[in-house]
């Protein structure tokens, strides 16, 4: 059964509780119920606020923003990981999650092993997995090693390994974290020319890295987010323009207000402002 | 939003749809509907269940891996502690009935799951790599995996359990079938506690500690090694009427002596598996969602 993925998120909006370091144990608790800590309260930090964006076949989204804008949480929000507080998020298709080269791994078993244990959580049954295991090998290249214990591998080796496994269960919708562009050069040149033999034009990517050259070169759309808010979903030329100037301190809302005055319409027809 | 070639009626429509559910081909999440997304997180220990019981195997043969005896370790350390046991009862205690000794392999076999189900619950959400495996989360699916993977410590050790009943007692009737039903009702009890243990576990880091402490105290104050007999009628009883460990060791230990575990035990289990379950469902719906942030 082949689904027509999609991929869309409502007004999402996630926030991390911030009070739980401080009011772990039960000392600060008893003392609380005591009223010796009170009015410390609840305190939550806005990780995401108002994402909005629906994709379909084709559309290639990049995450952009400086560290701590809230790529990540999107990424690992859209995968499942994290459940909104508020909005809604559809996800229709096969799903590929990369969030990290070793997600999901069991670093004493062998990453041949390993293959089995990642098809399995993806749901996948033991004769289809079988189907996988060549191409796996071959992109990983390990040799004799794959037999041996994940935890005795070198980063780059569990990155090759994972990227293998990740993308050979053929998925519709590939959500990846920017781990991707870490690697040595003939590592991420593999596995760059293996994403772009994998897609097709009915795929979605969504993929959230700080390498501009990454984004020119899989994504034809971009989503800019800062401090949690999304500030434009626009085109790849036009996104990383303003994550860059956000970058150089400019202001954001100058950065909007230009490109609004200026009447440019990359994207639909419109530049999504901050805070609507 | 299907391609297919015929027409399908609803029903055909709402079987696809199911069906891509639990192959984690749709994906709904909605902050308006928390219910629904509970529901899912639990339908996925039900669709996924094969999956799960593999991973609590897994979780095993990972825990010996590099050993040369293996999961068979679980073994010889039950072994280790009825041979001392019996020692100390012969010499010390002047015990020479040989049903001390199945009376003392079953207790401290069951005290054992017993123990490690409740201390491995308590933090068994407090495990960031839980976190990441990069798919859709099921909290639901932790607590499952892991009762099966002591549910396979108890299995390794069934062969103690059994020969030494064999040996010692007679089994000429079907009393001693009485530990099946005696084990599910123990399992019953057991999971809803883990969940509530294991919720608020992740949120107080101090609660692990706490319950594996507590759960030595309830060591020495249940029958695990010493006669439930021994304890006189009255208000000293109440250390056995009150502990609930006693009843569940009672309900899977007699049939292993031959004998027939009075109605009281099976009736208080069923009371106790009751009440765990719907608090545990209050505990799991109300904060499931903010485990994560927890861990």
């Amino acid at each position: 059964m082949e689904l027509v993925p999609r991929l869309s998120a409502t007004n999402v909006k996630v926030t991390f509780p911030l009070h739980i370091a401080e009011s772990r144990s039960f000392k600060i608790k008893i003392g609380q119920l005591l009223g010796a800590h009170r009015g410390t309260g609840r305190k939550y930090k806005s990780a995401l606020n108002n994402i909005s964006f629906t994709l379909r076949s084709g559309d290639r989204l990049g995450i952009v923003g400086a560290n701590g804008a809230g790529k990540s949480t999107l990424i690992k929000t859209l995968l499942g990981t994290y459940e909104p507080e508020a909005g809604r998020i559809i996800r229709i298709g096969k799903v590929a999650g990369l969030i990290s080269a070793r997600t999901g791994m069991d670093p004493e078993r062998s990453g041949y092993q390993n293959i089995y244990r990642r098809g399995m959580q993806a749901g996948l049954s033991r004769t289809e997995i079988d189907a996988f295991v060549p191409k796996i090998l071959e992109f990983a290249d390990l040799g004799d090693d794959i037999y041996r214990a994940v935890r005795t591998y070198s980063s780059g080796m569990g990155a090759r390994l994972g990227f293998a496994i990740a993308t050979s269960m053929s998925a519709q919708i590939y959500i990846m974290d920017e781990w991707i562009g870490a690697g040595d050069a003939r590592f991420v040149e593999k596995a760059q020319e293996r994403i772009e033999a994998m897609f097709n034009e009915e795929h979605i990517l969504v993929l959230a890295t700080h390498v501009d050259a990454l984004i020119k070169r899989w994504c034809n759309k971009v989503l800019v987010l800062h401090h949690g808010e999304q500030i434009a979903l626009t085109g790849v030329t036009e996104g990383l323009d303003i994550k860059n100037r956000i970058l150089d301190n400019e202001p954001v809302e100058s950065i909007l207000s230009d490109y609004n005055a200026n009447n440019v319409v990359p994207l639909q027809g419109k530049v999504i402002g901050g805070q609507t | 939003m299907f391609v297919t070639s015929e027409k399908l009626d609803r029903r055909e429509l709402l079987k696809l749809r199911q069906r891509a559910i639990a192959e984690r081909q749709i994906f709904i999440t909605d902050a308006a509907k928390p219910g629904a997304a509970t529901w899912s997180d639990v339908s996925t220990v039900f669709n996924r269940f094969e999956a799960i019981v593999k991973e609590g195997v897994n979780d095993i043969v990972s825990r010996y891996r590099r050993s040369f005896l293996g999961p068979l370790w679980s073994m010889v350390g039950t072994i280790v502690f009825v041979a001392g046991f019996m020692i100390l009862g012969r010499f010390l205690f002047k015990i020479t009935d040989n049903t001390y000794v199945v009376y003392v392999t079953c207790g401290v076999v069951f005290w054992t799951f017993i123990f490690s189900t409740l201390a491995e619950g308590a933090g068994m959400y407090t495990n960031p790599a839980t976190a990441s495996t990069g798919f859709h989360l099921s909290f639901a699916e932790i607590p499952i995996r892991m009762m099966i993977r002591n549910l396979i410590v108890l299995l390794l050790n069934a062969p103690i359990v059994f020969g030494v009943s064999l040996f010692f007692v007679r089994w000429d009737n079907w009393t001693s079938l009485l530990f099946i039903p005696g084990l599910i009702l123990v399992v019953s009890v057991l999971i809803p506690v883990a969940i509530v243990l294991g919720v608020f576990g992740a949120r107080l880091r101090d609660l692990p500690p706490a319950v594996a402490s507590l759960l030595q105290f309830g060591f020495y104050l249940s029958p695990v090694f010493w006669l439930a007999e021994s304890i006189p009628q009255g208000a000293p009883h109440l250390i056995l009427d009150l502990n609930p460990f006693y009843h569940m060791l009672q309900v899977v230990r007699k049939p292993f002596l031959n004998e027939i575990a009075p109605l009281e035990h099976y009736l208080i289990l069923l009371g106790l598996s009751l009440g765990g379950w719907t608090i545990a469902v209050i505990v799991f719906a109300r904060f499931r969602r903010r485990i994560i942030y927890w861990a």
